[in-house]
């Protein structure tokens, strides 16, 4: 995984195409399967990688490199734009996704640790796993590489890794510059297969609004509070 | 279908199956204005009750343990008494006095719109 100096990284942008961003719009499949394919990368970081805390700027690095690994390989997997912001590349769409983790509890607010939720999700979509295993091997050896390693050192190794065709690596780029994107189509070699079914299985798993309607569901059942067919329908 | 002339909605009791609803299925169908999904899923609520063992799916994550049918994009989520007990599924549902329900009960726990997780695909 280790970047060369000299290795020309073909997936950044130049800052004056960054217009061709608004062409590339996540479909709803490209949100699952950002979403499944972050809560693997967390869960294998803290069960297999063994981590103890994961920064939100770590957890950031990690899923930059494991998207930039697939997309050197010309992999659709991780469909997360990035720029360059103070701490190297952000991206606003992964931060949203990890908010919401935490406001669901499917990651704990300090430390982004795992929760029963995510182990369950990873369970119920084991087919998903086996059917992708290229996907997660590429996270794996991220985390492998990277996970354990101090934030400082991580970032320095990503600050000096090259970007475009010239001699300039992300340290030199100005701030808000594009820096990962998704490939367009004709680029793609290989796509993350989920079926449309478990694309929806699992943003419902990851709407909050869905999991609140589940929870007032849940709470009538655990207390007893049910209606007759003839409640629910009569007067409709 | 299960209508009468004058456009209402009528029950019909299953012959073998007792039928209970959260508060929550009722309170999401009242505040459905669309009287045409209304209409499909008290049909297929029927259509459960008559044959509750065809086409049987799970849901999955925090819905494990609960069965699901889709009427349009409405999903309507419930569990078969007897089944969960078999399935030991009772640590997800979780219902109150759960040893009290006869096995030919069929719980409708909520309905999901699912427009918004597929781009109106269906």
């Amino acid at each position: 995984m280790q970047v060369k100096n000299k290795e020309r990284i073909r997936f950044y942008i130049k800052p004056d195409l960054c217009f061709n961003r608004k062409l590339m719009v996540r479909t709803f499949k490209d949100k699952a399967t950002d979403y499944f394919l972050t809560a693997f990368l967390v869960n294998n970081a803290f069960t297999r990688w063994n981590i103890r805390f994961l920064q939100d700027t770590k957890l950031q690095k990690l899923i930059f490199l494991s998207e930039k690994s697939m997309i050197e390989q010309c992999e659709k997997g991780f469909n997360f734009y990035f720029i360059k912001l103070t701490h190297g590349p952000f991206s606003e769409e992964l931060k949203n996704s990890y908010d919401n983790f935490s406001q669901i509890k499917f990651l704990n607010d300090f430390g982004l640790k795992p929760t029963v939720h995510t182990r369950m999700i990873l369970e119920d979509f084991q087919d998903v796993i086996k059917r992708n295993q290229v996907f997660f091997k590429k996270i794996d050896e991220v985390n492998e590489q990277y996970a354990r390693m101090p934030l400082e050192k991580l970032l320095k190794i990503i600050y000096a890794m090259p970007w475009g065709r010239g001699t300039r690596t992300i340290a030199d780029l100005p701030l808000h510059t594009p820096i990962l994107y998704p490939m367009k189509p004709e680029r793609i070699s290989l796509e993350f297969k989920i079926t449309d079914d478990e694309a929806e299985d699992l943003l419902m798993n990851f709407d909050p609004e869905a999991i609140h309607d589940l929870s007032e569901a849940m709470r009538d059942a655990q207390e007893g509070r049910w209606k007759t067919y003839e409640q629910v329908f009569s007067d409709l | 279908m299960h209508k009468k002339g004058d456009g209402k909605l009528t029950s019909k009791s299953s012959p073998t199956y007792n039928q209970d609803f959260t508060d929550k299925f009722s309170d999401q169908l009242r505040k459905l204005r669309d009287k045409v999904r209304v209409k499909r899923i008290n049909d297929k609520v029927l259509e459960i009750l008559n044959a509750p063992y065809r086409d049987i799916r799970f849901g999955a994550g925090r819905w494990r343990g609960k069965r699901e049918e889709r009427t349009g994009d409405d999903r309507i989520m419930f569990a078969v008494c007897g089944q969960c007990r078999k399935e030991k599924h009772q640590e997800y549902n979780n219902c109150l006095n759960c040893k009290n329900i006869p096995d030919n009960t069929i719980r409708f726990f909520e309905t999901i719109d699912s427009h918004k997780y597929n781009e109106g695909r269906r």
